[in-house]
C-alpha cells in the first residue's frame, strides 16, 4: 500500500492529475464528511473540498510523506475550512433567518436527518481548531498526536483542547441515560 | 478508543455520546456527485487547477443555491403553472443546482474519446441507412466483426440456407471521427431551456373529508369469523374441491390426472451419460437459513437478489403494508397500513400523480419510498412518446408521506432496482423515424430528462452516449442512477433494450435483435454506485426473455436464451469481458424454455412440449456447464420457484385448474416429483398470478406455507394456502375474499381481487386493490377487512337473454 502511495504521489508531483485523483479517491468522502460536519450545510461543504483538492494538487510537492497523504490533506481542509468560518459568520450576521444555511429547518430532510440540532448547537459554539479536534477525533477517530501533525499543534495542546471543548459541549447537550 | 484516556469519566461519556451520533449520521451523509475522483480529476486535467476568471463565484456551491433561489424568484413571480401535489407547491420542493446532473463524459469504449454530435450523428446516419435498406424498420445486420458469434449463429441453422450478410455500404460511414466541433461541454441548443413541467392533471389536495372516509382500528379477530363471511373456506365442505394428489400423467402421453391414494414418484428420463455426479451441497440447512429465505416476522415476495430491492404494487416492512391502489376512477392511491397491535390502521392515504392505464409500482427502504410507472407524456425531441415518471417520498412520519422529488426520462421502462439507497431506472426511448439528418438536427435525437432540482428538461450531452459497436438500432438504453434528495448520474447507450437484470454490482440489460436470418441477444452491461456508467457489451445466440434469464456471479454472468427453429435453449457464460467463455447449447431441443431460476451454482429450467421437464444444470464449472438431470413434466408453462431444503415448486395454470408440482432436488442428479396437486373450485378451474409473476407468490419459511391469490372465472377470488411438507404438498384450505353475490352478475368488483399476501407474525393479510382482509394463519379463519376507499361499486350485470347490461348498486 505504502509502494503505491508513493508510485502515485511521484506521478501526482510531476502534474498526472490522475494519479492526484487516485490518492483523492482514498480520502474524499471522509473530506465531505469532515466539512460537512465543520461548516454545517453542503454547499460550503463541496466548496471546502473542491478547495482543498485543488491546493493539494497544487501543493503536492510539498507532501514529504506519501503514506501520510492523509494526514496532510486533511490539514489543508482544515485551512480552508477555517478561512470559511469566518465568511459564514458574518453572512450570517447579514441574512435572513430563512437563509441560515446550517441549522435544520425542515426543508432539507438530508440535513435535519444528520445530526440534531442539539449537537450542531454545540459544535457552533466551539472555536474553529477545538471544532476541528472534536471532529477528527470522534468522525475519523484520529490519535492526539496523529491530529498534532495536522493542525500544526503540540499533542498535549490538542488532548486539552479537547478536554476544553467537550467540557464547553457538555453545557448544551442533556446526556440522557 | 484510545484518545480519551486522559479526560474525566464525564468527559469520556460525552465522548461516546458523540461518536455513536456521528455514526449514525455518518450514514446518511453523501458527497455530491461534482466531488466525485473522476469529476475532480477532469477539473484539475481542464483548468490545471486555476478558476477561470470571472465564473469562480458562479461555480461555487454558494452561488448556484443563490441562483436557484433567484430562479425559482422569477418562476413564482411568473405566476406558472402552480402545481398542487399532496398540498405542497412545487416551487415548495428543496432545490437542486442542474449543474450537479449528469456531469460523467465517459470515452466512447469502441473509439476512446469522447463522443461529439458529429459522432451521433454518423452513428444515426448508419442506421437510417440500414433503415433504407429493410423498408423503414430498423432490423440488425448480422455482426460482421464477432465471428465468434457468427459460427455459432451459423452452427443454430441448417444447412443448406444462404446467408445473407447486407452491412457492406454501411462501411464508408464508418470512418474515425475527428471531433470537428468544440469538445467542450455544450449547453442545450436554443428550445429546449427552461421548459416549465406542464402538468396536464390539475391533481386536487387530497380527500376534504366529504367524499371519503377511510375506516381506521379495525380489530383483527383472529379466531371468530364474522357473519358476513361467505364462500368456501373449509376444505371439508363441499363447495372446496382440491383434487387428490395425481399422479403426473404417464409417459404415453395422456394429459389426465388419475386420482391415486398415494402419490408415486413420477418415472425419469434416463440420466444423460455425460453428466457428473459429484458432492453438491444445494439447499442444505446453511442455504435455507440464508437471509433471503428467512422471513422473520414478516413476509412478502421473494426478490430475484436478495439486496436488490423491485418493485411491486404492493410492499411490506416490520408491521406495516404499503398499497397502490388504483383506487376510485384511476386515480392512484398510495395506503400506509400499520397491523401491530392486532389492529389494522390506516396510518396515511396520498394521491399521487399518475395517470393511464399502465402499471404502477413502488420501492420502499427505510424511509424512502419511489412510485413509479410509465406515463404517456413527451418531453420534446424527437423520440417516440412516452417517460416514465418517480415521485420520491419521504416517509419518515408515516401519517405524512412527503414530495421531496419528481424525475421523468424519455422512454417506457425496462426496469428499475433500488439498491444501497440508490435509485436505478433504464428505459428504452426510441425513435420511430430517423429522416436524412446533420450534426445540428442530431441533437433532437438524443434522450432527454426531467428533475424537480433543475425544472428544466435536459438532453443528454453526447458525451454522455455511448455509441454501441455495430450497433443498427434507433434506440438508447438509458440509464438513470438517482440519490433520493437530488442529484444523480445518467448515461445512455445507443442501441436499446428492455429487459433488465441486476446484481448489486452491475446492471444488465438485454436485447434482443433479430435480422432476416438469425436471432441474437446483446447485453449491455452498467456498474452501479456513484460513476455509474457503460462498461462494455456482450453477445449470444438466441433470445433472452425475462429477467429471470440472467445471473451474475463472481464476475461471471449466465445466460438463458431461447434459440429459434426448434433448437431448444442454450446457457452462456460469459466472461468479464462480456465475451462467451462457456455454454451447453441444444437443451431440450423443439422445446421452448417457461421459467428458468438460478440458485448458487445450479439452474433450473422448466421446458415445455410434449417432453416437458424440469432439468437441474450444473454450473460449477464454469466453462462447462452441464446438464446434472431431469424429471419430466409434459405440457408445463409456469413458473418455477426454488424452496429451501432441496425443494422446487412449480406452479402452472393448467386446463383443469392451477397445478402445483413439489419436486426433490436435493440430488442434481435426480431430480423427482413428490406431489402434484390441481385446485379447482366449484367446478371451475383457479388461475392465479403465481404462474407467471413471482412477486405473488408468498412463502412462509417459518411456517412452511405457500400463499397465493388465486381467481375463477365463476366469480371469485381468494387466496390458496399450500403446506410445504416433508414429502410434498398439503393444501391447507382456500379463503375467499371476494365473490359475486348475485347469479346474474359477470363480473366482481375488480376492487376486491386479492394480489399478495402478506404475513406479519402469526396473521396473514390479503392485499387487494381496494382492502385488506386479515386472516388467521393458523386455522385460515378469515378475520375482518380495511377498505381503503370507497369503491362506489358499480358492477355490470347481464340480465339474460339479450346481454343489455344493466347497472346495479352493490349491497
Amino acid at each position: 500500500m505504502a509502494q503505491e502511495a508513493e508510485a502515485l504521489a511521484a506521478r501526482a508531483k510531476q502534474g498526472d492529475a490522475q494519479a492526484f485523483g487516485d490518492l483523492y479517491a482514498t480520502v474524499w468522502r471522509e473530506l465531505y464528511k469532515f466539512a460537512y460536519y465543520y461548516l454545517g450545510n453542503p454547499e460550503d461543504a463541496e466548496d471546502a473540498v473542491q478547495e482543498t483538492a485543488v491546493e493539494a494538487y497544487k501543493g503536492i510537492g510539498r507532501l514529504k510523506e506519501p503514506a501520510a497523504f492523509k494526514g496532510w490533506i486533511f490539514a489543508i481542509l482544515t485551512v480552508c475550512c477555517k478561512r470559511r468560518v469566518g465568511a459564514l459568520i458574518r453572512r450570517r450576521e447579514q441574512v435572513q433567518l430563512e437563509e441560515r444555511p446550517d441549522l435544520s429547518d425542515g426543508r432539507d430532510q438530508s440535513e435535519s436527518m444528520s445530526l440534531s440540532l442539539e449537537l450542531r448547537e454545540a459544535l457552533d459554539r466551539l472555536t474553529a481548531e477545538e471544532r476541528a479536534v472534536v471532529l477528527l477525533t470522534v468522525s475519523e477517530g484520529y490519535k492526539s498526536h496523529e491530529i498534532a501533525a495536522m493542525l500544526h499543534m503540540t499533542g498535549g495542546g490538542v488532548r486539552s483542547k479537547l478536554s476544553r471543548a467537550l467540557k464547553k459541549m457538555r453545557k448544551y447537550i442533556n446526556i440522557e441515560g | 478508543m484510545q484518545v480519551g484516556n486522559h479526560l474525566d469519566k464525564q468527559d469520556q461519556s460525552l465522548l461516546r455520546e458523540l461518536e455513536k451520533s456521528f455514526q449514525s449520521a455518518d450514514k446518511k451523509i453523501q458527497p455530491p456527485v461534482s466531488l466525485a475522483p473522476c469529476m475532480i480529476v477532469r477539473r484539475l486535467e481542464k483548468e490545471g487547477g486555476k478558476d477561470k476568471p470571472g465564473t469562480g463565484w458562479l461555480r461555487s456551491g454558494r452561488g448556484r443555491k443563490i441562483m436557484a433561489a433567484a430562479l425559482s424568484a422569477v418562476l413564482a413571480l411568473g405566476g406558472a403553472a402552480s402545481v398542487w401535489l399532496n398540498g405542497r407547491r412545487l416551487s415548495d420542493l428543496p432545490q437542486e443546482p442542474s449543474s450537479r446532473y449528469a456531469e460523467l463524459f465517459q470515452p466512447d469504449l469502441t473509439t476512446g474519446k469522447r463522443n461529439s454530435y458529429y459522432d451521433i450523428y454518423l452513428a444515426l446516419e448508419r442506421i437510417r441507412r440500414r433503415q433504407e435498406q429493410t423498408g423503414g424498420e430498423t432490423e440488425a445486420a448480422l455482426p460482421t466483426g464477432d465471428t465468434g458469434l457468427q459460427s455459432r449463429l451459423l452452427a443454430q441453422r441448417t444447412a443448406g440456407l444462404q446467408l445473407d450478410q447486407t452491412t457492406g455500404e454501411s462501411e464508408d460511414m464508418l470512418t474515425t471521427s475527428e471531433t470537428a466541433s468544440d469538445p467542450s461541454y455544450d449547453p442545450p441548443a436554443a428550445g429546449t431551456s427552461d421548459i416549465l413541467m406542464e402538468n396536464t392533471t390539475q391533481i386536487q389536495p387530497p380527500y376534504d373529508g366529504d367524499s371519503y372516509r377511510p375506516t381506521t382500528s379495525v380489530p383483527i379477530a383472529a379466531s371468530v369469523p364474522s357473519a358476513t363471511l361467505s364462500g368456501p373456506t373449509d376444505t371439508r365442505s363441499g363447495s372446496l374441491s382440491i383434487l387428490d394428489p395425481a399422479l403426473e400423467p404417464a409417459d404415453d402421453g395422456q394429459a389426465d390426472d388419475r386420482p391415486a391414494a398415494s402419490s408415486r414418484p413420477a418415472s425419469q428420463k434416463k440420466p444423460d451419460p455425460t453428466t457428473t455426479v459429484g458432492p453438491y451441497a444445494i439447499c442444505d440447512k446453511a442455504t435455507a437459513d440464508r437471509a433471503d429465505w428467512k422471513t422473520g416476522s414478516l413476509a412478502a415476495f421473494q426478490p430475484q437478489v436478495p439486496a436488490v430491492n423491485e418493485v411491486d404494487a404492493v410492499q411490506a416492512d416490520g408491521s406495516r403494508l404499503y398499497i397502490l391502489s388504483r383506487g376510485v376512477e384511476d386515480r392512484r392511491l398510495l395506503s400506509i397500513v400499520e397491523t401491530a397491535g392486532g389492529r389494522m390502521k390506516l396510518l396515511s392515504s396520498t394521491y399521487v400523480d399518475f395517470t393511464g392505464d399502465r402499471e404502477i409500482q413502488m420501492h420502499l427502504a427505510g424511509d424512502l419510498l419511489i412510485v413509479l410507472g410509465d406515463q404517456d407524456e413527451s418531453l420534446g425531441g424527437m423520440a417516440a412518446d412516452g417517460i416514465v415518471k418517480a415521485e420520491f417520498y419521504d416517509i419518515s412520519d408515516r401519517s405524512k408521506p412527503v414530495l421531496t422529488r419528481i424525475w421523468k426520462q424519455q422512454g417506457f421502462m425496462s426496469g428499475s432496482r433500488l439498491a444501497d439507497g440508490t435509485l436505478y431506472i433504464s428505459t428504452t426511448p426510441y425513435y420511430p423515424h430517423i429522416p436524412g439528418l446533420n450534426e445540428e438536427l442530431a441533437k433532437n435525437y438524443l434522450p432527454r430528462f426531467w428533475d424537480s432540482g433543475s425544472r428544466k428538461i435536459n438532453p443528454l450531452h453526447p458525451g454522455q452516449v455511448q455509441i454501441v459497436e455495430d450497433t443498427e438500432t434507433a434506440s438508447y438504453c438509458f440509464v438513470a442512477a438517482l440519490n433520493p434528495t437530488g442529484g444523480g448520474r445518467v448515461c445512455a447507450a445507443l442501441g436499446g433494450g428492455d429487459v433488465l437484470y441486476s446484481n448489486t454490482d452491475n446492471l444488465y440489460i438485454a436485447a434482443v435483435r433479430q435480422t432476416e436470418d438469425a436471432v441474437f441477444s446483446e447485453i449491455l452491461r452498467f456498474t452501479m454506485g456513484y460513476d455509474m456508467r457503460y462498461t462494455g457489451r456482450g453477445r449470444l445466440p438466441g433470445a433472452v426473455s425475462d429477467s429471470m434469464c440472467m445471473d451474475a456471479r463472481e464476475g461471471r454472468l449466465r445466460v438463458v436464451s431461447q434459440i429459434p427453429d426448434s433448437k431448444g435453449s442454450g446457457l452462456y457464460i460469459l466472461d468479464e469481458g462480456l465475451a462467451i467463455a462457456g455454454e451447453l447449447e441444444g437443451i431440450a431441443p423443439g422445446q421452448t424454455v417457461q421459467s428458468v431460476r438460478f440458485d448458487g451454482d445450479t439452474a433450473y429450467l422448466a421446458v415445455d412440449g410434449d417432453e416437458g421437464a424440469v432439468l437441474t444444470i450444473d454450473l460449477e464449472n464454469p466453462v462447462q456447464p452441464v446438464i446434472a438431470g431431469s424429471a419430466s413434466i409434459p405440457g408445463f408453462t409456469g413458473m418455477l420457484y426454488p424452496v429451501a431444503y432441496g425443494r422446487l415448486l412449480a406452479v402452472e395454470e393448467a386446463e383443469e385448474g392451477l397445478r402445483l408440482r413439489l419436486f426433490d432436488i436435493s440430488e442434481p442428479t435426480r431430480p423427482s416429483q413428490l406431489t402434484c396437486y390441481t385446485a379447482a373450485a366449484e367446478g371451475t378451474r383457479l388461475s392465479s398470478e403465481a404462474a407467471y409473476d413471482h412477486h405473488a407468490m408468498t412463502y412462509l419459511s417459518q411456517q412452511q406455507l405457500f400463499l397465493m391469490p388465486v381467481t375463477a372465472a365463476s366469480g371469485f377470488s381468494g387466496i390458496l394456502a399450500v403446506g410445504l411438507t416433508g414429502d410434498g404438498l398439503r393444501p391447507k384450505g382456500l379463503i375467499t375474499t371476494a365473490r359475486r353475490t348475485s347469479e346474474t352478475l359477470y363480473e366482481v368488483e375488480k376492487g376486491d381481487w386479492a394480489r399478495r399476501t402478506v404475513a406479519v407474525d402469526e396473521v396473514g393479510f390479503a392485499v387487494a386493490d381496494g382492502a385488506v382482509m386479515a386472516f388467521d394463519l393458523d386455522g385460515l379463519q378469515k378475520g375482518l377487512t380495511l377498505r381503503l376507499y370507497d369503491s362506489g361499486v358499480k358492477i355490470v350485470s347481464f340480465s339474460g337473454v339479450d346481454g343489455t347490461p344493466v347497472l346495479s348498486a352493490d349491497d
